[in-house]
């Protein structure tokens, strides 16, 4: 048989209703049969009656139509269930994990290849966080006369101008 | 059944790439490669959800010369980035933001081959 794609002259439809009343059509020829009648608008007397035998109605259109719907509805809600899994899984160990290390304080130096003691070792990230602080204040500094220099020197273009 | 998993795995996947941390280059720094050196003291400190990694240098240009390429690869990942010459040397000073946090970049070059290198910032920039 064609496919249903293909476009059924109304004597090849007739042709199959008349095979269908001789029972020559195997069962999957009979369901392909029933498709084409139920997309086409094809009217003549043999045709009426296979509808009517085969009980090919708008209600079979209206039951597949909803089938479909049901189960996308079905697909979305399983997928709206992975994400749920997923986002409150990751949130449950995000939080677990953040609990956990932040009571989880640590020090550890190296000095010229050794580990230093618990107590030197506070000592000296102590003073390098200080010598970090004095960087970010020496660079600040810097930023900002840079700009002033800037400005200076546009407002002096802005003047000769 | 496939179908499902084929979703799952996909969502899971898109979830995992979002979520990586960023691996700066700077933190490469910090694999144990300078542990041994003589030259160098190295910093690991972590407080109250401030993490902070340092390592000072003491004549050692080559050292030098590699934190300096680290931190040349993490520039285009900047939104802040800083170089003076000063009259004590350069600073260099970077600013990377991720997870709504400031991870802060900062070295500084002595005339005599040392320097002062660091990363600093809330635990969280680092997830």
């Amino acid at each position: 048989m064609k496919h249903s794609d293909e476009q059924f002259t109304i004597e090849e439809v007739e042709r199959l209703c008349q095979l269908y009343f001789d029972s020559q059509l195997s069962v999957r020829e009979e369901m392909e049969l029933e498709y084409v009648l139920l997309c086409s608008t094809f009217k003549s007397p043999i045709i009426n009656e296979t509808k009517n035998v085969m009980e090919v109605s708008q209600i079979i259109k209206f039951a597949k139509a909803r089938r479909t719907n049901i189960s996308n509805w079905v697909w979305a809600l399983r997928a709206a269930a992975c994400v749920a899994i997923i986002l409150g899984t990751i949130t449950i160990y995000s939080h677990f994990n953040i609990n956990r290390s932040s009571d989880n304080n640590y020090c550890i130096v190296y000095v010229s290849g050794k580990k230093a003691s618990d107590e030197d070792a506070h000592k000296i990230a102590e003073a390098d966080v200080a010598k970090m602080q004095q960087f970010m204040h020496i660079v600040n500094e810097k930023k900002i006369q840079e700009e002033a220099k800037v400005e200076q020197f546009m407002n002096h273009i802005n003047q000769s101008r | 059944m496939k179908r499902l998993t084929i979703i799952f795995l996909c969502i899971f996947t898109a979830v995992a790439v979002f979520a990586k941390p960023p691996k700066l280059n700077v933190e490469n720094l910090f694999d144990g490669r300078f542990k041994n050196n003589k030259s160098v003291t190295i910093s690991i400190y972590k407080n109250n959800g401030n993490y902070y990694r340092g390592i000072t240098i003491k004549n050692n240009p080559d050292i030098i010369k590699k934190i300096a390429s680290a931190i040349e690869k993490d520039v285009p990942r900047a939104s802040d980035y800083s170089d003076y010459q000063g009259s004590d040397g350069q600073y260099t000073s970077l600013q990377i933001i991720n997870n709504g946090e400031t991870i802060y970049i900062g070295l500084q070059r002595d005339r005599h081959g040392g320097g002062f290198f660091f990363i600093q910032g809330k635990e969280k920039a680092f997830k």
